[in-house]
């Protein structure tokens, strides 16, 4: 009797979801993912030695912006696997069943906001997910569909569907390196 | 049936006791007596095989109790024995025929050997002078003397072949002494039983075949 | 053994009974916090819906969304009319719908808004208002209530009504001189929708023409409506507006656009962050209430061990028959074991019955008060586990003086 007890017991626990811990390359991997929402050569016009009059000119910025709306049409219906952060934009009871995400925190708030082509728009509504604050980091797994690039009709830019999202977790030592990385 | 050899027992406080021989065969009637202290509880601790075996040997049946591990022990006391308290033997938040149903429930040996419960309750206990209302009387309403009957009837119960009494008419007085005597000794079937009572009342010694004397053993 | 325990127990039933009802309160109190904070959030995450922004003063984001979706505090500033009809301008822009607050009928709010705000604002996953009786206004003469209002204040359509100047009621600020006459009614949304008074902006600004610095100044009875220009029935200044974008991705350079807004000092805020944080705060705070709970649960179950070793005197005697009979010592602590497992299944469906008339009182409350309305469930998964966590802790506990009594009844004598 009491040895079921403790079985039980030990299911629910395994249940439980914990964040998951991911090593440095892999997490690295999926990083380099968001530059893959980037077409190719979308920024080749960048020159190797930019100056800083370049850099300020309005047209460079134009084109910048620009640059940023464009969509890898290549990625449609691959799967992909993508580090972010969640901004909610509709919730199904105290879960989130649609989201925004985006590559750092706080994106819409203190920092300019992201480029449309690094801003996904996650459909979790089948199986609407945890509401995680704005700085916690996540991984969205799932299959990504590519919109129009007008981005003024509702289905423009990335969607991603079949979303399964995890909280991620980094160990102080990763988080020391990468303070260290930064530095370099 | 039962012998119990050289038993010697030491307790904490550093004494030893040493015990009479005892054999003992079905259908026969011991008594012991001359106890002082605690020893008779000991002795039939050892022989109920509550108590574990540190000197001698106890043999029941071919069954040796020092082979055997207490959850045997236990086992075979449940199956074999029937055992009856000085006083308090029953349960006062259980009913009589409850507490008189405790003898089998440990045993499903006991229990294969009674056909209807409630009947044999009552065959039992009609046999031992007390009438069938009292099975539902609360126990505290029972005088000392049908308290004690009641226990009977539970060590009775499922036919275990070895009855151990404790003292069991130290409480009551002499007319109804000798009425219990002789209704217990009515209802135990000696071809599969056998009674082994202690108690330090003599008198009481022609209701028995055998008597053993512990105060003369140690003397 | 179950006939046997339940009668010994029977026999302690009063401190049994203590120990079980203290452990059971211990639990109730426990899932009821957690009810009441996930009903609230729940509540309150599914009273909007497709409203991408909120356009308001720069202040902070959580007041804004309080005020404007929920009804709760007060706007302290205001945006300028011109600035909204200047956004309205931009193609990021699907829809804007603006509202001002301020006023109330008799402690309902009023919210004064153009009528595509029933086109546009939703509820719980997209779900759009509905009329029960009536039609949206159509004249500035008009108000649309919601749910609650109407059943309240028994009003139907047809009815006129009187509003407040200011949130509470005042005898010297009813603009007694106009009534307002209900044109429709919502159905209930369970939100705070359900608790408001809808009116045309320039229905609002007619009700405030005749103040001036707080005073009334003229009584609109006495005025020809007619004479005044249509102009001058546009609000200058409004609360907020609500705004819903043609594609959700722009958001973040929408947002910025409006906090880098160059005439007026404006500020975009996205509903679902300013709720995140609102729950960080409330989820400190249930944390704490939380903590305090497991340590009274904690209390409890010492106290269902203590009386099970305190009861183990008194049950000498039971146990020396029981063990006289027959009974092995790991028979005797078993059941010290199923009772401590006895009294924490009792407790436990307790508590369920308990938190589940807990939970209903403390939903209606929710409803009255704020206009919110989660569903009621029986039991979920996370409670479920609760339960197996402290129902294991009491079986687990309750080896203490089952090993006690294992121990005491190993080898001894019968007396």
């Amino acid at each position: 009797m009491i040895q079921k007890i403790f079985a039980t017991f030990l299911i629910f626990l395994s249940v439980n979801s914990f964040a998951i811990v991911v090593t440095d390359e892999y997490l690295s991997t999926l990083v380099s993912n968001w530059s893959r929402l980037e077409p190719a050569g979308a920024y080749d016009f960048i020159p190797e030695d930019l100056s800083y009059e370049t850099y300020m000119d309005p047209d460079f910025l134009a084109k910048l912006d620009e640059a940023g709306k464009k969509l890898n049409n290549t990625l449609e219906g691959q799967d992909i696997a993508l580090p972010g952060f969640m901004v909610p934009i509709e919730f199904k009871g105290t879960n989130v069943s649609k989201f925004l995400l985006v590559p750092e925190a706080g994106q819409c708030i203190h920092v300019p906001p992201p480029p449309l082509n690094q801003t996904l728009l996650v459909d979790a509504s089948s199986e609407p997910t945890k509401l995680r604050d704005l700085y916690i980091p996540i991984i969205v797994y799932g299959r990504i569909s590519v919109g129009s690039q007008s981005f003024d009709i509702a289905d423009s830019g990335y969607t991603i569907t079949d979303a399964v999202i995890e909280t991620l977790s980094f160990s102080d030592e990763a988080y020391i390196n990468n303070i260290e990385d930064n530095n370099d | 049936m039962l012998k119990a050899t050289g038993l010697k027992y030491r307790y904490q406080y550093g004494n030893t006791i040493q015990f009479p021989e005892i054999e003992i065969e079905r259908g026969q009637r011991l008594l012991i007596s001359g106890f002082s202290g605690c020893g008779k509880t000991t002795l039939l601790s050892l022989i109920a095989g509550t108590l574990k075996l540190q000197d001698g040997d106890i043999t029941f049946d071919k069954h040796e109790y020092s082979k055997m591990s207490s959850i045997l022990l236990d086992k075979f006391r449940a199956d074999h024995i029937g055992y009856i308290f000085q006083t308090l033997n029953l349960i006062p938040f259980l009913s009589v025929s409850e507490n008189i149903a405790l003898g089998i429930k440990f045993s499903s040996t006991r229990k294969s050997k009674v056909n209807d419960l409630s009947q044999e309750v009552v065959r039992l206990i009609t046999s031992l002078g007390l009438e069938e209302e009292i099975l539902n009387t609360p126990i505290d309403h029972l005088s000392v003397g049908q308290q004690q009957r009641a226990a009977v009837a539970r060590a009775l119960l499922g036919m275990p072949d070895l009855i151990l009494a404790d003292e069991p008419t130290s409480a009551l007085d002499n007319d109804t002494t000798k009425k219990f005597l002789r209704e217990v000794m009515n209802t135990f079937d000696p071809s599969h039983q056998a009674i082994i009572m202690v108690s330090h009342d003599l008198s009481i010694a022609s209701y028995f075949d055998t008597v053993i004397d512990f105060n003369k053993h140690n003397a | 053994m179950l006939s046997l325990l339940l009668k010994s127990i029977r026999s302690r039933i009063i401190p049994t009974s203590l120990v079980t009802i203290s452990l059971m309160a211990s639990m109730v109190l426990l899932l009821s916090i957690e009810r009441i904070q996930q009903g609230a959030e729940e509540g309150f995450n599914q009273s909007i819906s497709g409203v991408d922004a909120i356009i308001g003063p720069r202040s902070s984001s959580l007041e804004l969304v309080l005020y404007t979706v929920f009804h709760i505090g007060r706007p302290t500033n205001n945006i300028t009319t011109k600035t909204i009809d200047d956004i309205r301008q931009r193609n990021d822009i699907d829809w804007i719908v603006p509202i001002a607050l301020g006023d109330s009928h008799k402690d309902f709010r009023v919210v004064a808004t153009e009528s595509n705000y029933f086109e546009h604002i939703k509820y719980a996953n997209n779900k759009s208002l509905t009329l029960s009786k009536g039609k949206v206004f159509s004249d500035l003469s008009e108000v649309v209530l919601g749910a609650d209002v109407a059943e309240k204040l028994n009003y139907i359509v047809g009815s006129k009504i009187q509003i407040t100047h200011g949130s509470t009621e005042s005898t010297s600020n009813k603009h007694d001189d106009f009534l307002f006459e209900i044109s429709g009614i919502l159905n209930k949304t369970g939100t705070p929708i359900d608790q408001a008074v809808f009116l045309d902006l320039k229905g609002y600004e007619l009700l405030h023409l005749g103040w001036k610095s707080g005073r009334k100044v003229f009584s609109l009875d006495k005025i020809d409506l007619s004479t005044i220009p249509k102009e001058d029935l546009n609000p200058k200044t409004l609360t907020a507006a609500f705004v819903g974008l043609k594609s959700k991705l722009t958001l973040f350079n929408f947002t910025k656009s409006i906090r880098e807004y160059p005439n007026e000092a404006i500020s975009a805020v996205i509903p679902g962050i300013a709720l995140s944080e609102l729950w960080s705060i409330v989820g400190l705070v249930d944390k704490g209430f939380q903590l305090l709970s497991w340590i009274i649960i904690a209390i409890s179950l010492i106290a269902m061990i203590t009386l099970i070793i305190a009861s183990l005197e008194n049950r000498k005697h039971e146990m020396t028959i029981y063990r006289a009979n027959g009974a092995s010592p790991r028979f005797l602590s078993g059941m010290v074991v199923y009772e401590a497992l006895f009294i924490g299944l009792v407790a436990i469906f307790g508590a369920i019955i308990l938190v589940s008339i807990v939970t209903y009182f403390a939903t209606s409350q929710l409803n009255s008060t704020l206009g919110i309305s989660p569903a009621f469930k029986w039991i979920s998964f996370g409670e479920v586990k609760v339960f197996s966590i402290i129902l294991l802790a009491g079986v687990l506990s309750s080896l203490i003086p089952a090993i006690m009594v294992f121990r005491k009844n190993l080898h001894q004598t019968l007396n």
